[in-house]
């Protein structure tokens, strides 16, 4: 089931902070990981992540380095700062709160 | 890479068109995107045509990206365009005005001025310092008037009762009219009469000029020496008549109670009028107004001839009959020392004070020869007592040439005479670091100029590419990340400059410990050093960062040939650093070697500066983009290295100076009105003796 883009644009930010908390990554692995990990539900356009990641950037949230490993080419790979973490912890707690909210109005309701 | 996804990344970078830098960045990302995802859709099996429709599809819209991209890099892009405008316009002359602030102009050229022994340190004062117009009259004198004499006459003019402004006038004339080969004019001394008659000074000065052509005498020419019975006659009369008139003289000098050439009392006024002093400029203008207020004492030869003139006479009296005046010529010498101990307060007129006693024993031959032997034994005695001069030079001699030639500056060089009271380093310390800080100040300025010169050069080998008439790129002036700009200004500028700050002032064998003649491999290999540091870490790692942005931005790179010259350059201070480990003072090879080695670095640097320029402007085509870059980008970071090293160093070495100053013990003339402190211990010291020596002649017979 395919999300809408309107949907699709909120989960941009969380879900790079969260997946950058758990390692660097640079930007395509962040769409295969995304992909991977949600099974094709949350389908990005792969070119439109970077310019979340520039303003995420500038924002402060993330930091990019480019990098050359063993046997790869050169990548420019992402790092989540201190002030990321932050706006991760805050933006979790509101996509639960969030998240709950919105279930506990759609869920069927029970049966008396 | 595909002319396809080529055209993808043109277009989809086109927003950022504005800051070349972030376009080649962003068109760098997205160009390892579409190559990784090339290669995952050719490892598929899919063709390499449909895999490059395929990945350039995948990418989205180009003009939808490009508008992302923009909205999203807006901020930034203005932000960056601001910085790259105080790049270009503003960094490079804040480095230069504040290089120029550092190097302190007026002061220095002041110093220098008089240093080459320029206007006179009044003058200077009056500049440096915002004096009153009385107090300024009373340093210069009226300066609408031609000469120096004219102009220390208004002085006394001023206040024509007044006996020291009145002494510094007849000193000034004795200065232009050198009094010593010339007549003392007579109305000059007529008006010292009148105004300061109680002052035995000036009539000695008379009695000199009369005794020239009226005897001759044939005596040895030092104290120690003395004559015999069997040397008379040791002199020829020439003139009888004018020598009875000079001996009148000097019988007047002899009972009058004051001596005084005013020379202390005018300095100090003069001093009072300055403020305390708080750099090295403050300090010699105070020693140039020391030396140029300092009046011409009874000098060795003209007290000689006096003293040798009265045991004369003694003589031609005692023969004649007339004991009594006699006695008074004979006893001239203990007369003479006793008014020079008591109010002279000149190194020289204290120094002969001691040896004036030499002639009691001459006198007492005299008496001797003429059958008197009671009185000679009394007067050799008395000479004997108060002779202290053997004792003062065993004290003194030489005691300070191997100190001051290992550990003291030029000031101590110039203030500190040979055979005064014995210093030690410690003493020396504060004004030969002095010294060294402001030859540190000279170095900092030398290399700032240095790396202007640099950015000159960079400026010309950018626009060279700018301009090209073949093959014109447009060479990117890149902004480096703040971590990045950090560290390279950390190692190239701060780390140099903490090290040679931290060797020169802690280590006990560094140059700053000696002087220039014992430590100048030292001091050379630290300066050296320092230089080598400033000029090539900003560079090396300057090119060092852009070359990395380079290949990010998939910019060809090439490498400059003169980093070949790196190792020559390394063994150079590898050789200097061992040079600067041996001890002081060196043997001559030694410092024959650190010149060598020194004069080898300037050369290795310079053909490394010029090869790095030559490369720089005619390089390959193909790479004129990456050399544009480098030496555009190469600007920004030595403006800043200039401005750096200016802003840190000046309140470093403005409050070492002050510090300096403070401790100085040589020079700092608050106190004392003579060229050092040391002067004023020895004059102290000498007038303390010789007054004790006097205090036992009272007890004798």
């Amino acid at each position: 089931m395919s999300v809408s883009a309107e949907m699709m644009k909120g989960t941009v930010v969380p879900v790079t902070l969260k997946l950058l908390s758990e390692r660097e990554m640079y930007g395509y692995e962040i769409i295969k990981e995304v992909n991977a990990r949600t099974n094709q539900v949350l389908a990005w356009k792969e070119a439109t992540l970077y310019p979340w990641l520039h303003r995420l950037e500038q924002e402060g949230l993330i930091q990019s380095e480019w990098q050359e490993r063993p046997d790869t080419r050169r990548r420019k790979y992402y790092a989540l700062t201190r002030k990321g973490k932050a706006a991760l912890a805050h933006q979790t707690s509101e996509w639960t709160e969030l998240s709950g909210a919105i279930t506990g109005i759609l869920a069927p309701m029970a049966v008396a | 890479m595909d002319k396809r996804i080529e055209d993808f990344l043109d277009h989809a970078s086109e927003g950022l068109r504005d800051d070349i830098e972030l376009r080649l960045d962003t068109r760098a990302e997205l160009a390892t995107h579409a190559e990784e995802k090339l290669q995952e859709l050719e490892h598929d099996g899919i063709a390499h045509d449909e895999a490059v429709q395929q990945a350039v599809k995948s990418l989205g819209e180009p003009i939808e990206l490009a508008t992302d991209l923009y909205k999203a890099n807006r901020k930034r892009m203005t932000l960056r365009a601001q910085l790259r405008i105080f790049m270009r316009f503003a960094l490079v002359p804040v480095a230069i005005i504040t290089t120029i602030w550092n190097l302190e102009i007026s002061p220095s050229c002041s110093l220098w001025r008089l240093l080459q022994g320029g206007p006179a340190s009044q003058q200077i004062a009056t500049m440096l310092y915002n004096l009153s117009d009385q107090d300024c009259f009373i340093l210069d004198g009226d300066l609408s008037l031609e000469n120096s004499v004219d102009q220390q006459k208004s002085i006394w003019e001023s206040d024509p009762t007044n006996r020291i402004y009145f002494a510094n006038y007849f000193h000034e004339v004795g200065r232009s009219n050198d009094f010593y080969s010339s007549e003392i004019p007579t109305d000059l001394l007529e008006t010292a009469r009148q105004i300061d008659p109680d002052n035995a000074y000036y009539v000695y000065l008379e009695a000199l000029q009369e005794l020239t052509n009226t005897i001759h005498t044939t005596w040895p020419n030092d104290f120690g020496e003395s004559i015999t019975p069997a040397d008379t006659p040791f002199y020829e009369i020439i003139n009888r008549e004018r020598l009875d008139h000079c001996m009148a003289l000097i019988e007047q000098a002899l009972n009058m109670s004051h001596y005084s050439c005013y020379s202390t009392e005018m300095t100090r006024i003069r001093l009072s009028l300055l403020p305390p002093p708080r750099y090295l400029i403050d300090l010699m203008v105070r020693l140039g107004v020391v030396i140029d207020s300092s009046h011409s004492p009874i000098i060795k030869r003209e007290a000689l001839q006096l003293t040798k003139s009265m045991v004369a006479y003694g003589d031609l009296l005692l023969k004649e009959g007339d004991f009594k005046r006699a006695e008074q010529f004979l006893n001239g010498w203990e007369i003479l020392t006793r008014q020079l101990s008591s109010n002279s307060d000149s190194l020289v007129e204290v120094r002969i004070a001691c040896g004036l006693p030499d002639f009691g024993c001459d006198s007492a031959a005299v008496y001797r020869a003429a059958d008197r032997n009671t009185t000679a034994d009394r007067m050799a005695a008395r000479a004997d007592v108060a002779y202290i001069r053997s004792k003062l030079i065993q004290k003194m001699k030489g005691s300070n040439s191997d100190v001051i030639q290992e550990h003291g500056g030029i000031l101590a060089f110039m203030s500190t005479p040979n055979n005064i009271l014995p210093t030690h380093a410690g003493i020396l310390a504060p004004s030969r670091r002095l010294e060294l800080t402001m030859v540190t100040r000279f170095a900092i300025g030398i290399i700032s100029a240095l790396l202007f010169l640099a950015i000159v050069g960079c400026v010309l080998a950018s626009l060279r590419w700018r301009f090209s008439k073949k093959g014109r790129v447009i060479p990117i002036l890149l902004i480096p990340s703040g971590h990045s700009l950090m560290n390279t200004l950390a190692y190239s500028v701060i780390l140099p400059g903490m090290i040679f700050l931290i060797f020169t002032r802690l280590v006990p064998a560094s140059g700053h410990e000696y002087s220039f003649s014992a430590g100048a491999h030292k001091l050379i290999a630290e300066f050296e050093l320092l230089a080598i540091a400033l000029l090539t870490l900003p560079a090396l790692l300057g090119t060092r960062a852009v070359r990395r942005r380079c290949e990010e931005l998939n910019i060809p790179t090439a490498p400059f040939a003169a980093r070949r010259l790196l190792p020559i350059l390394m063994g150079e201070s590898f050789v200097l650093i061992l040079l600067w480990l041996t001890p002081a003072p060196p043997i001559h090879l030694v410092k024959l070697g650190t010149f060598i080695v020194a004069g080898l670095t300037g050369l290795t640097l310079l053909a490394s500066a010029i090869t790095g320029f030559v490369q720089g402007m005619g390089g390959q085509k193909k790479y004129g983009l990456f050399y544009g870059t480098v030496f555009r980008s190469r600007i920004p970071l030595l403006a800043g290295a200039m401005l750096l090293i200016n802003l840190v160093s000046r309140p470093i070495l403005q409050n070492a100076e002050e510090k300096y100053v403070r401790q100085d013990t040589l020079l700092n003339l608050t106190q004392s009105p003579h060229m050092s402190r040391l002067k004023t211990e020895t004059i102290n010291y000498i007038r303390t003796e010789l007054q004790a020596a006097l205090k036992e002649l009272d007890s004798m017979p």
